[in-house]
């Protein structure tokens, strides 16, 4: 097996979240040679292939892997850590078991800028995303905290052409 | 006069005994860790936070859980229970159940009655616990919001029907508690295949563990109002619960050392499979049905058929079943039990209440030669004049 363990070293509060936590972990390998092919998984993904590092965004939770140091943040108990933990040691050696057949992705993804995204959205500040504008929206998905199907409207046919450009921009 | 070699059948009770690897494992805890989970940042309480998030995980894979954090520990089953119904019920809902419950649910459903005029009602059934479907999706469909039912009865030994309960009652829009005191451990259950909402088990019987260890499976998404408020190891400056499971339901330190008991004992179901369990409680059980039916003036209460567990409760024409459990212990060293094994209802179903019977309980660590003998002492006792 490539990656017996990862170990948690420490979990505190997280300071954007304050109902959500932080951890600091260590893998029982370095991860620089995964990397790659976690970033042509994830469309979140923020690799940089000198310094060995790649950050990401699963299911609101994020990730970032320097080397073996894996931290991640926003989850919401230990509970959740550990299952997490699980979660990305299977992945990791399901990818490293199949890398063979898979495309490592080498290039760093540009992040999409925020006025475009804005242009794509309904601009109607409804707040069913959570957030109080369609500009502070953008902003999150900019920075890869949001996923666009947080916003309901963007699903109706109305908006499929902008949809579909914003799916663009992220894949 | 020697005091016979002791042979314990009470397994309905609690099991007895537990797999070295449980005495192992509570030793070693708290030898060698003894430190809290979910608070501290050192090596150690990280140490026991992974013992615990293991056992969930052990746990989730004998019942078929999807994510371990929707197994929540509690102290009993009779305390997931409260959780379950005290957490769900609200005022003036209607809540259908079984004449065959334990007292752990019908007192809580009792309280509640007076405390939040829910209404509870009983699904009709034969003295042998076979369920009236038909008139249970009736009264189904006159507005339940909850089905709370036993898996097995603890005095009858009857299983219930869930996927014909479950699809029952949510068809009808009603959740479903399933009480899984008698039946986690030795009868296979998937939460997820069977789709209950609740799901309350204890670590104590089947799942061969210490007492003072059990849990509530909760669905995805099904959220409860709590039943105690306190520490939790994370986000102390908020006043209220967090709001995810488990910690929202788990205030307090935890039984460490019993859940590093049921670790090791769950582990050492998943090894030996609880289909092996479920077939030896099935031949044992068969042996003591075949036992009893020899026995002259001995009634047996429950099914005659392999679909019940592995309990056989029964009386003696004109013997007291207290006076047959104390002779079985006094002169034949057989531990088993009598009176109404805290389910009342069932007793009044039987005609057994207020006496009761005596009742029988295998484990999966006795034999064959231990029904012999058990038969053989009851065989004695039935052919001399009551005490």
């Amino acid at each position: 097996m490539f990656l017996q363990s990862i170990d948690i070293l420490d979990v505190d509060l997280c300071v954007q979240l304050p109902d959500k936590f932080v951890a600091r972990t260590r893998a029982s390998a370095d991860l620089k040679e995964i990397m790659p092919y976690l970033n042509g998984m994830f469309r979140t993904s923020v690799y940089n292939h000198g310094d060995g590092s790649i950050k990401f965004t699963n299911d609101r939770v994020e990730y970032t892997i320097i080397n073996d140091q894996v931290n991640i943040a926003k989850f919401a108990n230990r509970t959740e850590l550990h299952e997490l933990l699980d979660w990305l040691r299977d992945l990791i050696n399901d990818t490293y078991e199949s890398r063979a057949e898979m495309t490592p992705l080498y290039a760093r993804r540009k992040p999409v800028p925020v006025f475009f995204i804005y242009s794509l959205l309904p601009g109607t500040n409804c707040q069913m995303c959570g957030e109080k504008t369609c500009m502070a929206f953008a902003a999150r998905l900019n920075k890869l905290e949001a996923d666009i199907d947080a916003c309901p409207p963007l699903s109706g046919q109305e908006y499929d052409a902008s949809r579909r450009k914003l799916e663009g921009a992220f894949a | 006069m020697e005091r016979p070699t002791p042979l314990y059948l009470d397994n309905g009770a609690t099991s007895y005994p537990k797999p070295d690897a449980v005495y192992d494992s509570m030793v070693s805890y708290m030898r060698g860790n003894g430190a809290s989970p979910g608070r501290g940042n050192y090596a150690r309480a990280m140490e026991a936070d992974r013992l615990v998030y293991e056992t969930r995980k052990a746990i989730a894979e004998l019942l078929g859980v999807p994510r371990p954090g929707q197994v929540i520990f509690t102290c009993n089953a009779t305390e997931s229970i409260n959780m379950a119904l005290k957490g769900y019920l609200r005022q003036g809902d209607r809540v259908l159940t079984t004449g065959y419950e334990h007292n752990a649910v019908m007192r809580p459903l009792k309280k509640l009655e007076a405390r939040r005029q829910v209404q509870v009602e009983r699904i009709p059934c034969t003295a042998e616990g076979a369920l009236d479907m038909t008139a249970a999706k009736a009264k189904l469909r006159e507005g339940v919001r909850l089905l709370a039912v036993s898996h097995a009865s603890n005095v009858i030994g009857c299983v219930t029907p869930l996927d014909e309960a479950v699809a029952a009652a949510h068809e009808c829009g009603a959740a479903v508690l399933v009480d899984a005191a008698q039946t986690a451990g030795v009868c296979p259950i998937d939460v997820t295949a069977v789709p209950v909402d609740m799901l309350a088990f204890t670590g104590h019987k089947g799942l061969l563990g210490p007492t003072g260890t059990g849990g509530l499976y909760l669905r995805k998404g099904f959220e409860l109002s709590t039943l105690k408020e306190g520490g939790t190891g994370g986000m102390s400056l908020s006043p209220f619960p967090p709001d995810d499971p488990p910690d929202r339901y788990e205030a307090g330190t935890m039984n460490i050392s019993g859940i590093a008991g049921l670790h090791a004992s769950v582990r050492y179901l998943l090894d030996i499979g609880v289909d092996a369990v479920r077939a030896h409680e099935a031949e044992l059980t068969g042996l003591l049905l075949d036992g009893f039916e020899s026995i002259p003036r001995l009634t047996y209460y429950g099914p005659r058929s392999a679909g019940r567990i592995g309990l056989v409760s029964f009386n003696i024409e004109g013997h007291d079943p207290h006076k047959v459990s104390m002779r079985l212990d006094r002169d034949y060293g057989i531990m088993v039990r009598s009176g109404l094994h805290c389910a009342p209802e069932a007793h009044r179903l039987l005609g057994t209440a207020p006496t009761g019977a005596v009742r029988a309980s295998v484990g999966y660590f006795n034999q064959p030669s231990d029904i012999a003998r058990l038969v053989g002492a009851l065989g004695e006792i039935a052919s001399r004049p009551p005490d």
